[in-house]
């Protein structure tokens, strides 16, 4: 068994699952710094997935600073990291604009839309504050 | 390094062409999904990649050597199952690897072993006595074994029960997955390949209709999804010919499109249906596109046939 939560659908890249799986167990703090993260080979047994594309998955995790890998320990969640204004920028307004304009089109309110994201928020996260902050 | 090499191979059975100036490459540690429908000459690719049938006309390397010029100590890297792999029935497991073992110099004891092990196979029981799954882990076990760089399976899954095939991709990934040997693995059914196999090729009326990552067939390949905003008859002439599957219902419309990209949404889409109320794109799946392609070539054939 993996220590976050994923199910593979059919259709949708595994690469990208996985890696998002993971990614939501980082934030939401399922995964703490310093936990183990599966190997290659355990991912590959666990989700009977291709290795390469396990290797992958790692490495994108590492690239985008959720793993490190430390020699002689293995792949363990890092730290969190301060992030650059560049990403919080394409996350608060490209994204953000994105989301909005969908909504807009499917004739939703701004109030609909605030209340999902508190909703959703709250659910993933739950009340507690980030400690980072 | 390309780990098979395959250019412009035909081969016929009498005036029957199986196979027909296919090219083929399949990169060093790829674990490769050779998928087709039944009879589209897969099996035949494959005894010819062994050597099993002699080369009318193409050529074939393997791990960067010319077929006919594989040394004994090259061959023994490379493994083989057959379709409904023959095993001396009188034998027992441990007798069939004593048998087998000085024939390859690559033989690893330790991993026959373990794979034993991890297969609940008893070395004592004889090969007839094993019911399908214990026979497949045996001949699995035995290509195994002798750590093949190289490993081609013809429909080793099929009619396997979930449990056993859960095993075998178990162990195959395992053992041939991480040490990155190349395998070849041929079915007509997608089934787990979706995610096992890191490349795909579709074989079907003699050559290859496609060979790929499997990330670049994802993709490239797309369901979509379109509801027009009234029922006006749009002939199916007008939509372009590389889409597949195409589907009309009402004022739905779906169909598989083979090139996906950015400009697909935001130029090719509103050209040709400028009064969609909404149009929906999905990740296709590998049974979608095998679908689509089987189809389609199913078409052709038969159009071929009257005309």
């Amino acid at each position: 068994m993996l220590p976050f939560a994923v199910a593979l659908k059919s259709g949708e890249s595994p690469y990208r699952q996985i890696v998002y799986a993971a990614t939501k167990a980082v934030v939401s703090g399922e995964l703490k710094p310093g936990d183990p993260f599966p190997s290659v080979r355990e991912l590959s047994q666990a989700l009977k997935l291709n290795p390469n594309t396990c290797q992958k998955v790692i490495a994108e995790l590492v690239r985008d600073g959720l793993l490190e890998v430390r020699p002689g320990v293995g792949t363990v969640v890092t730290a969190a990291r301060r992030s650059s204004a560049a990403e919080r920028r394409e996350l608060l307004s490209g994204q953000v604009e994105q989301l909005l304009v969908e909504a807009k089109r499917l004739g939703l309110a701004e109030a609909d839309v605030l209340n999902a994201v508190a909703a959703r928020w709250s659910h993933l996260f739950g009340e507690r504050r980030d400690a980072s902050r | 390094m390309i780990a098979v090499d395959v250019s412009r191979l035909s081969y016929r059975y009498g005036k029957v062409f199986a196979l027909r100036d296919l090219d083929l490459a399949i990169p060093e540690g790829a674990f490769y999904a050779l998928l087709g429908p039944n009879g589209a000459g897969k099996t035949t690719l494959l005894q010819l990649l062994m050597g099993m049938r002699r080369i009318q006309q193409g050529r074939v390397s393997l791990l960067g050597v010319e077929r006919s010029a594989l040394s004994i100590r090259e061959k023994s890297t490379i493994g083989y199952i057959a379709e409904g792999q023959a095993l001396p029935k009188w034998m027992r497991l441990e007798e069939l690897e004593r048998y087998l073992s000085p024939l390859y110099p690559t033989w690893d004891a330790a991993l026959a072993n373990d794979l034993r092990e991890r297969f609940d196979l008893d070395p004592r029981r004889k090969i007839r006595t094993l019911s399908r799954g214990e026979y497949m882990k045996a001949a699995l076990l035995c290509a195994l074994a002798p750590r093949p760089k190289l490993l081609l399976m013809d429909e080793p899954f099929t009619g396997m029960d979930v449990l056993v095939k859960d095993e075998l991709v178990r162990g195959l990934l395992d053992v041939a997955g991480n040490e990155g040997w190349s395998v070849v693995l041929s079915s007509h059914d997608v089934g787990e390949l979706e995610l096992l196999a890191d490349w795909v090729g579709f074989l079907d009326a003699g050559h290859m209709q496609l060979s790929e990552p499997m990330e670049a067939l994802r993709k490239r390949f797309k369901r979509v999804e379109v509801v027009l905003r009234d029922d006006t008859n749009r002939p199916a002439a007008t939509l372009p010919t590389e889409w597949m599957s195409v589907e009309r219902a009402g004022v739905r419309v779906s169909f598989i499109a083979p090139n996906f990209n950015e400009t697909f949404v935001s130029d090719v889409l509103p050209a040709h249906f400028p009064d969609a109320a909404r149009i929906e794109v999905f990740e296709a799946t590998l049974r979608d596109v095998y679908l689509a392609l089987a189809t389609r070539e199913r078409s052709r054939a038969r159009r071929e046939e009257a005309a």
